[in-house]
């Protein structure tokens, strides 16, 4: 299973990788939304994690990328922080189909990603 | 006086033989069933949850409820089950509860109002629930603990009046003392043992009366409580604690309700806390000018010609401008020598805690010398009034005290007078340097001369108040200036001095506001070795790798990259924080505190994660700036601290 994350932090991105990596995925890190499109108009992913608040393209717009511009119907993960709630709903309105309050922990992240795993 | 602990309802039960007029519940799950059966009274209670697991479908009301009182805090199953029996044939015209939004200022108030004054429980109980429960409105920033000790207050204070009526009473709650913070049992233990010393002031208070508003003579009225709290308690040198919650009327500001809430916050405080100088008032939510109003008339005790006819800041506004608010509060307790810190948590509440220098020594001669409790009585005292007599109170044991600046004339007295008075004094010609004499040798109050352009004596304040070492940091400082320097008096306090006193002066008249900070100071240090001294090796960690060695799984080299990346990146990071913060950049500011957080998580540098969430969140809302400064210096100081450690961290996955 191919997973793109989109993450603009080091830390989160090595956190999520490091997890993800250990339990088998195939992790592409992208760190941020416009570098993710470019990454997505060249591959296709099972699963997209992805951040909120990122430079240049934030995570809002990707998940419009992928529903409206692409089409695609990869399951979309949201990264979020507490408290931002609205945030979160919104990004469910777009098409995001889970989200994970920042900071998880790696048992959290893997049960998400399987669930999403077996669903495929 | 009794007081009996309970942890259960099977020790509950052990009391059934007793009798009980009133029953006082604050309940959670932390009572899952509660079945007492004593005499005629039975009461039930339960929640969802526990009969679920019995597979009871329908709840039964509880009986004989007419002498209960019962307030809920937190859950919603205890409203429904009060409801219930609200709506049965049980419903008693005394049973009264809160819904779960209810502050714990509403429940008192229920209480109070539910007290017959002329038919006092003889024996109550007070059930409280475990610290662990979350409180309602976690946003508040108010932990449960704190909730809990303000009952206690509000409790003591009719345990008070019952003590005053000569009846027995038994004080009962469901966590072991054992289990409480050493501060509230310190104020637990030294609430009960002042009871017997509250007799006249009570009757100030009229319960029952909470009604249409009407002009009050508010000076007069706090003078006679100071007036009667100092005739029974002469020596008092304290705090007072204030809560204005939003029960608090906002445009009857002279109505009884609020000279009785506020007197009875007034005087909880000056009855539980007098062994401190600290004065927290948590203005939890609906904040309005009335409220803090409220609050900033009686921290002042400032009743001027103008408040007294009415003249409120605005007595019709519901809600204002907290800024604008806020800015006149502090500028208001600037004025009386106190120091603020205003944190707002979110767009409906905020944190408000400061220290205001009212010291009541034990007479009202003292109120002239320190210039400290400015009620408008003392302003309107009399200056032959006022004339100090010796007092005769005398240093505690040992007392060290250090004097900087140049040892004029006055100093010279000073320095005559103080070995007269049995103490040590070290004289310094400067307070440069100050806080290495301060680690070398242990003191227990400096007396600093303002020497104009006073940069030193400033630069000496913030390097004392900012000291690791809290026996350092918290030292007493008494500062001797002049009238003629200009804001020096607000500088300095609001620099962190203890207090300011004119030249010429009279050690007389600093002697009693002397030996209190040191009293104060004292009794403080013994309380923080007691609290702190089992965690002081923990606590000089910085960092706590709990949370990434869950996430490594084992895996060192992760482990290192994290820590790596984090000891590489973040100085860098900090100092950016820092120049934006000055550059007043504040989406940047945010930017950073954002990115900050999760890291500070991995690292579980807990210190200061809370301060860089509200530097997001102030930065964010572009609201106390003027507190962000401070939290990112200490954010930087703990990261830097961190660092340090985690360098070492790294050697070691290395080897």
């Amino acid at each position: 299973m191919k997973i793109l994350v989109c993450e603009d932090d080091f830390m989160v991105i090595k956190a999520i990788e490091h997890k993800l990596t250990r339990e088998g995925y195939l992790v592409v890190v992208a760190n941020n939304g416009k570098n993710a499109k470019e990454i997505l108009n060249l591959e296709n992913f099972d699963l997209v994690l992805t951040d909120l608040l990122m430079p240049f393209t934030g995570g809002l717009e990707l998940i419009t990328f992928i529903r409206e511009e692409k089409k695609l119907t990869t399951p979309i993960i949201v990264l979020s922080k507490v408290g931002n709630e609205e945030t979160i709903i919104q990004a469910f309105k777009l098409g995001a189909d889970d989200y994970l309050t920042k900071p998880f922990s790696p048992n959290e992240l893997s049960i998400r990603v399987k669930r999403f795993s077996v669903k495929k | 006086m009794l007081t009996k602990e309970f942890k259960n309802q099977n020790s509950l039960k052990n009391m059934q033989n007793e009798h009980f007029d009133l029953f006082w519940f604050i309940l959670d799950d932390s009572f899952p069933l509660l079945v007492v059966e004593m005499n005629s009274l039975t009461i039930n209670y339960a929640n969802k949850k526990f009969y679920k697991e019995l597979e009871i479908e329908s709840m039964e009301p509880a009986q004989n409820l007419e002498k209960l009182l019962c307030t809920s805090l937190l859950n919603e199953n205890i409203a429904e089950l009060l409801k219930s029996v609200r709506l049965g044939k049980n419903q008693k015209k005394n049973l009264h509860f809160a819904s779960k939004t209810s502050t714990p200022k509403i429940l008192t108030g229920n209480f109070f109002r539910w007290i017959d004054k002329e038919n006092l429980p003889q024996v109550m109980i007070l059930f409280t629930p475990g610290e662990k429960t979350p409180y309602h409105a976690p946003s508040q920033k108010v932990t449960f603990t704190e909730i809990i000790r303000s009952e206690i207050e509000k409790t003591y204070h009719l345990l008070r009046k019952i003590q005053e009526s000569e009846q027995n009473l038994i004080f009962a709650h469901n966590t072991s003392l054992a289990d409480m913070s050493p501060n509230l049992q310190q104020h637990l233990h030294s609430a009960l043992s002042k009871l017997s010393m509250v007799r006249s002031f009570i009757d100030l208070q009229d319960f029952t009366n909470w009604g249409t508003p009407v002009p009050v003579h508010v000076s007069s009225l706090l003078q006679e409580v100071k007036d009667s709290f100092l005739t029974i308690w002469p020596d008092y040198r304290g705090c007072f604690s204030l809560d204005a919650s939003h029960d608090l009327p906002e445009s009857v500001i002279l109505a009884p309700r609020t000279i009785s809430c506020t007197l009875i916050i007034l005087l909880e405080g000056l009855m539980n806390f007098c062994k401190t100088t600290h004065i927290q008032v948590n203005a939890s939510r609906g904040i309005t000018r009335g409220n803090l109003f409220a609050v900033s008339l009686l921290v002042h005790a400032q009743f001027d010609s103008e408040t007294e006819t009415g003249r409120v800041i605005d007595s019709s506004a519901d809600h204002c401008s907290m800024h604008e608010l806020l800015g006149t509060v502090k500028e208001l307790i600037l004025h009386q020598e106190g120091k603020v810190l205003l944190k707002q948590l979110d767009e409906n509440s905020f944190y408000f805690h400061f220290t205001i220098n009212a010291l009541l020594p034990n007479t009202s001669n003292q109120e002239k010398g320190s210039a400290m409790l400015t009620t408008a009585s003392c302003q309107e005292m009399e200056p032959e009034q006022t004339v100090s007599e010796p007092c005769s109170k005398t240093f505690p044991e040992n007392t060290q005290v250090l004097v900087t600046g140049d040892v004029d004339q006055n100093q010279l007295e000073m320095k005559e007078q103080l070995s007269k008075f049995g103490i040590t004094a070290t004289f310094e010609q400067s307070c440069n340097g100050v806080e290495e004499l301060l680690k070398s040798r242990p003191f227990d109050l400096i007396v600093m001369d303002f020497q104009m352009p006073g940069l030193n004596e400033l630069n000496a304040l913030e390097i004392i108040r900012s000291a690791n070492n809290t026996s350092i940091a918290e030292i007493p400082i008494i500062i001797l200036g002049s009238s003629a320097s200009g804001n020096a008096k607000k500088l300095c306090i609001n620099a962190g001095a203890d207090a300011f006193f004119n030249k010429p002066y009279q050690l007389n008249d600093l002697r009693p506001i002397m030996i209190a900070l040191v009293e104060t100071y004292r009794a403080r240090m013994t309380l923080y070795d007691e609290k702190s001294y089992n965690h002081n090796t923990e606590m000089e960690k910085y960092f706590d790798l709990t949370s990434l060695n869950e996430i490594s799984e084992g895996d060192k080299e992760f482990t290192f990259t994290m820590i790596s990346y984090f000891v590489e990146h973040t100085p860098l990071a900090l100092e950016n924080l820092i120049s934006r913060i000055n550059a007043q950049d504040w989406p940047e500011v945010r930017q950073i505190a954002h990115k900050l957080k999760p890291q500070l998580i991995y690292m579980g540098i807990h210190s200061i994660q809370e301060d860089v969430e509200l530097i997001e969140q102030y930065s964010n809302q572009k609201i106390h700036l003027d507190l962000i400064p401070a939290m990112a210096a200490k954010t930087e100081k703990h990261c830097l601290l961190a660092i340090e450690q985690l360098k070492e961290e790294l050697k070691n996955l290395e080897m």
